[in-house]
């Protein structure tokens, strides 16, 4: 039987976070108050499916920052799903309470706010909590590269926190501009031929480069490339056909975001040691 | 008064199968309270059992709904359950009240709404409505908390519907509270007995406050106490009842944005700080009789001397003038 929420003041959050529900994600079965998964020790206020494995969870709350969220954080990360959370709170609430909505937001929780007169309006939005990577996490893996590609990194981030596997093939992206330099600098120093690096080729420019002798002790770092970019340069087209592979997409979304800053890091140092002056 | 030993055996059963009682007086529930609540039965599960009574399709409660919305929350397999008999209406409200106002502090709102139905009920059951002592005997109130129900029961249905409608509102979009309303009808009783020409308008009178109010001309519900010092100063301060009532009329007039402080200072102000130096000036002309009685001018302190010689000079200047 569903209850009636935690408050009081639940059904009139709840009644304009379903028209919204209902407005942007084109009416999907909303469940008010129904267990999402028996795994699961909370009963949020309504969830629904975008697709058949993006499941969202929407939470009312007087406050920006309710306490089942800190209670159940772990129990969602258990259940080793997609699942996106929302606060619902009145706008007043989140007009006297940034601390709790930063707090919110780093967290890596969607906060929606409804108005006096029952409007809805998102504030910010989020990802499934299975691929939250934190701005601690993101800035530590950068801090040792140079600012513009720093800045670049920064602009795949902003995608990840919409889109993940956008976001992540977005660093694909900055790893292949990365091999094509190296790759014409290999060129330059005659150590390839001049067509085997051009854009959209970073495959033939890395097999190429692992047959030059002066990029031996580079061999890891390249190996290493290929790899990344094999696994994630298309990571964003491919749609999961099950809630399995939709859970393993989402979580290599996140370990592939990590890994390619961290490879870039790697593959500009090897190229660096070389000798390649392409920009680094 | 319903049997108290017809308690029956405790159960574990799961929250989906017992269902809030429609009767139950207890209308808001606080985040702040709840999350309390649900962070401890989190921790250390329900400790107290919850009362129920089977009824046709599960159980419906008698006591405990804030545990049972927090083990819906936490999605608890089972709850704790004492399963009584069905108790009659009466019964069950009365119950209510004994279990739960007794605990903690309800709004008045929530006592009042159900308070016209006990008094409803006892009269059906026993001819005779029930009195101030006996209402409170019956439920356990005070009979201050009764009579300031009783200021809520007497509001027009339409301001009882938006004050429900506040109180059903998050707790940060609630404008007008309960304590508006108390304020406002203890305020407007005490100047209808002193002027009761307002009687006949005292509705109209009604809107154009809850206007001033969601204005923020009227910027706090304490500011009512004003309005009754007003409608007092007629005997207390001996104010001319037309002054009192151009005062009143200015805040009474929807049209005009005369705050209740803006008529108090205009008014009365004055006369109420007079009537207060009168009180402090008895009370220092008691305190230095004493001093020369027990004589004590010795052992007055030099700080209080200094203190009273800057008044001797200030005296000195009012009064020659």
């Amino acid at each position: 039987m569903a209850s009636v929420g935690l408050t009081s003041g639940t059904p009139i959050l709840v009644d304009a976070a379903k028209k919204y529900v209902a407005t942007v994600f084109q009416g999907p079965v909303i469940a008010v108050n129904a267990i999402v998964d028996q795994k699961l020790n909370w009963t949020p206020t309504l969830h629904f499916k975008v697709n058949d494995h993006l499941t969202v969870i929407m939470e009312a709350s007087d406050s920006p920052y309710p306490l089942i969220f800190n209670l159940r954080r772990q129990d969602i990360l258990r259940l080793n799903e997609p699942i996106s959370v929302y606060c619902v709170c009145p706008e007043e609430s989140f007009l006297g309470n940034q601390a709790d909505v930063k707090r919110l937001i780093a967290d890596g929780y969607g906060l929606i706010t409804v108005d006096a007169d029952g409007n809805a309006l998102r504030r910010t939005g989020c990802i499934p909590l299975l691929q939250q990577i934190t701005n601690e996490e993101f800035t530590s893996e950068i801090r040792a590269l140079p600012r513009k590609l720093r800045s670049r990194l920064a602009e795949a981030f902003d995608r990840y926190q919409h889109n993940a596997p956008s976001g992540t093939a977005d660093v694909a992206e900055v790893f292949e501009g990365l091999v094509l330099r190296a790759g014409r600098d290999c060129i330059k120093k005659g150590w390839i031929a001049s067509g085997e690096a051009k854009p959209g080729l970073p495959a033939k420019t890395l097999v190429a480069m692992r047959a030059v002798s002066n990029l031996q002790n580079a061999e890891a770092a390249i190996a290493a490339a290929q790899a990344f970019i094999s696994m994630y340069r298309n990571l964003s087209h491919h749609f999961p056909k099950n809630k399995k592979q939709a859970a393993k997409k989402y979580r290599d979304c996140r370990h592939g975001f990590l890994e390619g800053l961290k490879k870039i890091a790697f593959f500009r140092e090897a190229m660096r040691n070389a000798g390649l002056s392409g920009n680094f | 008064m319903p049997d108290t030993t017809s308690l029956k055996s405790l159960k574990h059963v799961s929250p989906g199968e017992i269902k809030a009682n429609p009767e139950n007086p207890r209308l808001v529930f606080r985040q702040e309270e709840m999350e309390a609540l649900m962070r401890s039965i989190d921790a250390h599960g329900i400790q107290v059992p919850l009362t129920v009574f089977r009824d046709s399709d599960g159980y419906t409660l008698i006591d405990g709904e804030r545990r049972w919305r927090c083990a819906t929350k936490l999605n608890l397999r089972a709850v704790p359950v004492l399963v009584r008999e069905k108790p009659s209406e009466l019964e069950n409200l009365v119950l209510m009240y004994n279990i739960h106002a007794l605990r903690e502090q309800w709004d008045y709102y929530t006592i009042a709404s159900k308070l016209e139905r006990i008094i409803q009920l006892y009269y059906e059951d026993n001819g005779t409505r029930p009195s101030e002592t006996t209402l409170s005997e019956l439920t356990g109130l005070s009979r201050g908390a009764i009579r300031r129900c009783q200021l809520i029961v007497d509001l027009p249905s339409r301001f009882k519907k938006l004050l429900r409608a506040e109180l059903e509102k998050p707790k940060a979009q609630q404008k007008l509270t309960e304590d508006f309303f108390l304020e406002m009808e203890k305020s407007l009783k005490t100047v209808t007995r002193r002027i009761t020409e307002y009687e006949p308008r005292i509705d109209e009178i009604r809107d154009t406050l809850v206007k001033k109010f969601q204005a923020g001309i009227i910027p706090a519900v304490t500011d009512f106490r004003h309005l009754s010092k007003i409608a007092t100063a007629i005997d207390g301060l001996g104010v001319a009842q037309k002054t009192a009532r151009r005062a009143l009329d200015s805040v009474f007039d929807a049209n005009r944005k005369t705050s209740i402080r803006d008529a108090y200072e205009a008014t009365v102000q004055f006369g109420y700080t007079e009537q207060k130096v009168g009180r402090y000036a008895t009370s220092l002309s008691d305190f230095i009789d004493s001093v020369f009685q027990e004589d004590k001018r010795e052992e007055l302190d030099d700080d209080l001397l200094n203190d009273l010689k800057q008044l001797y000079q200030r005296l000195r200047r009012l009064l020659e003038n």
